[in-house]
């Protein structure tokens, strides 16, 4: 599934090679491929120290994805396609033989609680030995070592620096090691476990015997002598020649890679060969470099990167947020509501003390006025009848006075 | 025919106020008769009018002394919102199946708001538009604060202040442009083609856009939103998120773009980096992505996660009507469409499945629970609406957000930029979520087996099933084959763009 990555450069290698002369390079793939580069180093240097068998196996495809990002930026499309592929199968049988150890070993996954399975699970030991091998890049009888090579002969050849190859031969001496330490541990020694370990059944270990021999077939697709994926990218029909195997040039690389490949057996062999410590004992590379040994073990501290970096930076921004909904704006929200509080208030006061109050003093005053008229029916008869005498002499006065001519 | 979507929302509406108390059922099957009626009706309009263009479905004259016309008209824009209106109406029905407080009552407000919604997306007129506006305003308030939960009179009387706030500017944006445009007719048609002075389109555009955007939870008008959302009933929460959020979007696109074009034009000079109102709405849209998104990374309620989501997705609806080309309007729609039935889904998993059973939202009181095994049904449903939700391809969400941000890059590449961070931070807060709601990674004591085997969770029913499997497979149908969507959006948006472009 990680390939997809690779895949989708492959996708682009039209797009990034834009612009490029015959044999140069662009800015894009310059990129590609020093990233490809160190990533195949970086990773397999945290893949040395790691205890988990899968681990181990993780960082190490985190490696190889590294070399086929190389492979594409230096050698175009089937150069790293080509890696893939052949990655494909023996990393597959990897996984799968290290599925059948911790299966065998009633789920343990630990490498240093394992030991000796050589004896106990000889298929599984065989298949994995033969996939080991084609990781490393060991020469001719494995299809990763036919892959490997057209990537590192693609370094060699590239115009604009030397430091990818020498990365790429750093990270090959790397593979070898870290293989070899893997494999000392969990199939060479003495047995370090806690319940006896057994082989596991034809339904796992059929599949790895199919991949195992793929696993080494598979580099014949793809020799200098007959390079048919190369030729069927093309679309064009490969030529069978074995004189490119004598090229000096060729030669000369096959010298390098093999020298690399059992440069790093060996040194694995030396410090883990047959020696199975006990599982609290320290790694024999702890014990002669604790300085190295530690930010390696620690993953070179990736993890911790992003989690003080991105992490912490996303997490900070969204407090910041969280804060400002419940503080500022919610803050503002209950401002305004608040203001529009205090203005019915104030409304409510001119309403009581204003518009009220003078309504009210108007229907006092109607009442007083009320009063005076009141105290005029006061139901005595003469009273009446004074005011109706005074009334009709009123208005006889009135009558008179205006019908004056 | 589309007409009849509205009639027989509110006639049902009536109908259900009418039913007897003591029954339930009854009001229960009524409304789902209803909705169903109004989707088939949707559905039926859809299929034979794919592609079609605007069509006039009734215009009478209403006041004629203002020449206020009911005027009904229906282009693909509409068809398709009316359409999801469809789907909500039935799945909100479904997901209330459970509500047993004055039943008859519930589901008269709730048909009302649905007749209301019906009628914002078929309106001719903008008179007409205001007041179906005003009527879905209405009952929201009271399914809130009658059915509603968690501070529930607070958050109704700051949905329904902020809606009128909204309101009250598009009224007066209304008037003007009523008056300015000589005072003859309020159907949209003769308004856009009244000929709006520029200078007068300047100011009256911005105030109806922010007016419906405040309905569209743009930031930072947006607080209504998330506190509404959580106080609300299942139902309507999704309705909610899931309709009346697109009023507002689709008064911004339909009054604010389609009358007052000019309004978006270039002011002349340029404050911080922004030049005309595009450029402060966009930038606004964008931060709101990025801003919902953020928030909701860090809450401890599980439907405040939900309610900010909606802050971030609309967004993106926004940021599409100020791209202001063919694909970022063409997205804009599409997302209306699928955020309306992948957060009515989000709501109706958390309010209606999850929290009908467990009666807790916090995330620290649902990790304990071990819900992935003892409530399958609602991790299943939850994976599949948050995967939905954050946009992976596949689903409607995606079609509609990548057209918004190809459109937005065409528009200006920084929109683009700042939002993709919002979609990062959007796949973050869905998969924390998830885990803290149904994956916690403990496993559960002896003790802990003994109870939960004692305290068994109410079966999942059978309306449950049916309305996240009518969501789940409108959102996966847009998304496996959007053209049956965008058939219908894209001449429409043409013609929108022509017409604003004159």
């Amino acid at each position: 599934m990680v390939a997809a990555g690779v895949f989708l450069v492959a996708r682009v290698y039209p797009l990034m090679s834009i612009g490029a002369e015959p044999g140069g390079t662009t800015a894009a793939l310059t990129v590609v491929t020093w990233v490809g580069a160190a990533t195949a180093v970086f990773a397999a240097l945290i893949a040395i120290a790691q205890n988990d068998i899968k681990r181990i196996l993780a960082y190490s495809t985190v490696s190889q994805l590294g070399y086929m990002m190389a492979g594409l930026g230096l050698g175009g499309v089937a150069v790293g396609l080509f890696h893939l592929i052949t990655h494909a199968f023996f990393k597959a049988l990897l996984f799968l033989g290290a599925g059948s150890v911790i299966h065998g070993c009633h789920e343990e996954q630990d490498i240093r609680r394992m030991g000796g399975l050589r004896a106990d699970m000889p298929l599984t030991f065989a298949t994995y030995a033969i996939a080991m091998l084609a990781l490393c890049g060991f020469p001719i009888f494995f299809s990763g070592f036919w892959s490997k090579d057209a990537i590192l002969e693609a370094a060699q050849h590239w115009s604009v620096a030397k430091g990818p190859f020498y990365l790429l031969v750093f990270g090959a001496l790397l593979t070898a090691f870290y293989m070899m330490r893997q494999v000392s541990y969990v199939f060479l020694g003495y047995w370090r476990g806690r319940k006896v370990a057994h082989e596991s059944p034809a339904v796992m270990t059929l599949p790895m015997t199919v991949l195992a021999f793929f696993a080494m077939a598979l580099g014949l697709i793809g020799t200098p002598a007959w390079p048919w994926f190369h030729a069927f990218l093309d679309n064009r029909a490969a030529v069978f020649d074995l004189h490119a195997f004598a090229q000096p040039a060729w030669l000369m690389l096959l010298a390098t890679s093999s020298l690399v490949v059992f440069l790093g057996l060996g040194l694995g062999w030396r410090l883990y060969g047959n020696k199975s410590p006990r599982p609290e004992e320290p790694d024999a590379l702890e014990k002669s470099t604790p300085w190295l040994w530690a930010p390696l073990h620690d993953r070179l501290y990736v993890d911790e990167f992003y989690g003080v970096t991105v992490v912490a930076f996303f997490t900070w921004w969204a407090r910041v947020a969280d804060w400002l909904d419940r503080r500022v704006w919610g803050g503002i929200v209950a401002a305004v509501a608040w203001l529009f509080g205090l203005w019915a208030q104030l409304n409510r006061s001119l309403d009581v003390n204003w518009v009220d109050g003078g309504f009210d003093k108007t229907c006092e005053e109607l009442s007083s006025g009320g009063g005076l008229l009141a105290s005029v029916q006061s139901g005595r008869v003469q009273s009446y009848l004074r005011i109706l005498a005074a009334a009709v002499v009123a208005l006889a006065i009135i009558l008179f006075w205006s019908s004056r001519p | 025919m589309l007409a009849w979507s509205i009639y027989i929302s509110f006639a049902g509406a009536l109908v259900a106020a009418l039913l007897p108390k003591g029954k339930p059922a009854a009001a229960r099957w009524w409304a789902l008769a209803v909705a169903v009626a109004g989707l088939a009706i949707a559905i039926a309009d859809y299929a034979t009018h794919m592609g079609a263009g605007r069509e006039v479905i009734v215009d009478v004259p209403w006041v004629p002394s203002m020449g206020v016309h009911f005027l009904l008209a229906a282009d693909g824009i509409s068809r398709v919102l009316v359409l999801l209106t469809g789907i909500a109406a039935v799945a909100g029905v479904l997901f209330s199946w459970n509500v047993e407080l004055r039943t008859n009552q519930f589901f008269a407000f709730y048909l009302a708001l649905i007749g209301g919604v019906y009628g914002v997306f078929l309106s001719g007129d903008l008179f007409l538009l205001f007041v179906f506006y005003e009527i879905a305003i209405v009952p929201k308030y009271f399914l809130i604060s009658i059915w509603g939960s968690t501070r529930r009179e607070y958050a109704a009387m700051k949905l329904v202040l902020y809606s009128f706030v909204g309101s009250a500017m598009v009224l007066i944006g209304l008037l003007a442009a009523y008056t300015t445009a000589g005072s003859h007719s309020t159907t949209l048609a003769a308004l856009a083609h009244a000929g709006l002075p520029v200078s007068f389109q300047m100011w009256c555009f911005p105030l109806v856009f922010v007016g419906f955007a405040i309905l569209a939870g743009m930031w930072p008008f947006h607080t209504w939103a998330p506190t509404g959302h959580v106080a609300a009933p299942t139902a309507a929460s999704m309705l909610l998120a899931g309709v009346v959020m697109k009023l507002g979007a689709y008064g911004c696109l339909r009054v604010g773009i389609g009358l007052f074009p000019h309004g978006l034009d270039p002011w002349g000079f340029s404050f911080i980096g922004l030049g005309s109102w595009r450029d402060v709405f966009a930038w606004l849209a964008v931060i709101g992505i990025v801003y919902g998104a953020l928030v909701a990374l860090v809450q401890t309620d599980f439907k405040f996660v939900i309610g900010y989501s909606s802050v971030s997705h609309m967004g993106f609806v926004l940021l599409g009507l100020m791209t202001l080309n063919q694909i970022g309007l063409d997205g804009a729609v599409l997302q209306m469409f699928s955020h309306g039935v992948i957060a009515g889904l989000l709501f109706a998993i958390v309010g209606r499945v999850v929290y009908d059973r467990t009666h807790t939202r916090q995330f620290s009181e649902l990790e304990p629970m071990h819900l992935s095994r003892r409530l399958p049904f609602a991790a299943w449903a939850f994976v599949f609406a948050g995967v939905a939700s954050m946009g992976l391809p596949g689903f409607s969400g995606f079609v509609a957000e990548l057209q918004v941000l190809v459109g937005a890059w065409q528009a200006n590449p920084w929109w683009t930029i700042v939002s993709g961070i919002g979609i990062i931070v959007g796949v973050a807060y869905i998969w924390r979520a998830m885990q803290k709601a149904f994956f916690a990674d403990t496993l559960p004591s002896a003790h802990e087996l003994e109870s939960e085997h004692a305290h068994k969770f109410d079966p999942i029913t059978w309306p449950e099933i049916a309305g996240v499997a009518l969501l789940g497979i409108s959102t996966l149908v847009v998304g496996l084959y959007p053209r049956i969507l965008l058939d219908s959006i894209e001449p429409a948006v043409k013609a929108l763009l022509a017409g604003g472009a004159q």
